[in-house]
């Protein structure tokens, strides 16, 4: 370890665990409510009559 | 199925930089944010461009405009996603290194504007009802928006800025080999991600476009 590990009172890693939390958080949130909105979207499809269950149009 | 291999091999690529890499001999072991920092902004370059291509292939071949509109909507979304990214992570790893969470700096006032412009163009598509003025209007903000994108990978030499240099120039990088290796496997996995993102939401968006036009013509 050198001395450029320690920022004020603040230790390296905190920074460094922010980072790779906030990307990971939010790109596994969009990932999520990407599924999700595919799926209720397709559910919606096929409730409302306009696909069949093979997803072909009617 | 594609998104969870991609994000597995992002763990295993994050996992390599946090714990495989010594630490750098200037700014210690917060330089590890490099590899979550530098692979975001890329995919933000990366998407934000190929929206505008979809744009203007939009513009350009009238007859496939849907298809292209709705992939450049996929494209900046997931551009404008990253872009917040690498500002967050830019901001948090600017912190311990400059001593401030932000500066009016070339670099980070450019991709700023970048996703300034990214959310505009998510906020026309939102406000605009008629669907071939939509089309229009977000073909050409989506090329607006990437003509931003060289603008903000040549900050750093176009004007003096606080951010460092280019690393990796066509002339070679200037990086150590485990580093230069970790960060381009960081790079790969999250582009693969990326992709994988990508087509999750193309296919969300035409869903809910034939949701919509279905539910139109019915009324």
């Amino acid at each position: 370890m050198n001395g450029a590990n320690e920022f004020g009172n603040t230790p390296w890693y905190v920074f460094v665990t922010a980072g790779y939390a906030v990307v990971g958080v939010c790109l596994l949130t969009y990932a999520i409510f990407s599924a999700l909105s595919l799926k209720k979207t397709l559910k919606s499809l096929k409730d409302e009559g306009f696909v069949n269950d093979e997803g072909k149009k009617l | 199925m594609f998104a969870i291999i991609s994000f597995l091999l992002l763990a295993a690529a994050w996992v390599k930089g946090l714990f495989f890499v010594g630490a750098d001999t200037d700014q210690g072991d917060v330089f590890r944010l490099l590899f979550v920092h530098v692979p975001v902004a890329w995919c933000a370059f990366y998407w934000v461009i190929a929206g505008g291509i979809f744009g203007l292939l939009g513009l350009v071949q009238k007859e496939k405009r849907t298809r292209f509109d709705r992939s450049s909507h996929a494209s900046i979304e997931l551009g404008t996603v990253y872009a917040a990214l690498a500002l967050l992570t830019g901001m948090i790893w600017g912190r311990p290194t400059w001593g401030v969470w932000w500066d009016w700096d070339p670099r980070l006032t450019s991709t700023l504007v970048m996703f300034l412009v990214c959310c505009g163009y998510l906020l026309i598509r939102s406000f605009t009802v008629d669907t071939k003025q939509r089309q229009t209007m977000a073909a050409i903000v989506s090329i607006l928006c990437s003509i931003n994108v060289p603008l903000v990978y040549f900050s750093v030499n176009l004007w003096r800025s606080l951010h460092q240099p280019q690393s990796i120039t066509p002339k070679g990088n200037t990086m150590s080999g485990d580093i230069s290796t970790t960060l381009w496997l960081n790079v790969a996995a999250a582009l693969l991600l990326s992709t994988a993102l990508y087509f999750t939401r193309r296919k969300s968006i035409a869903a809910q476009e034939t949701l919509d036009l279905a539910r139109g013509s019915q009324q």
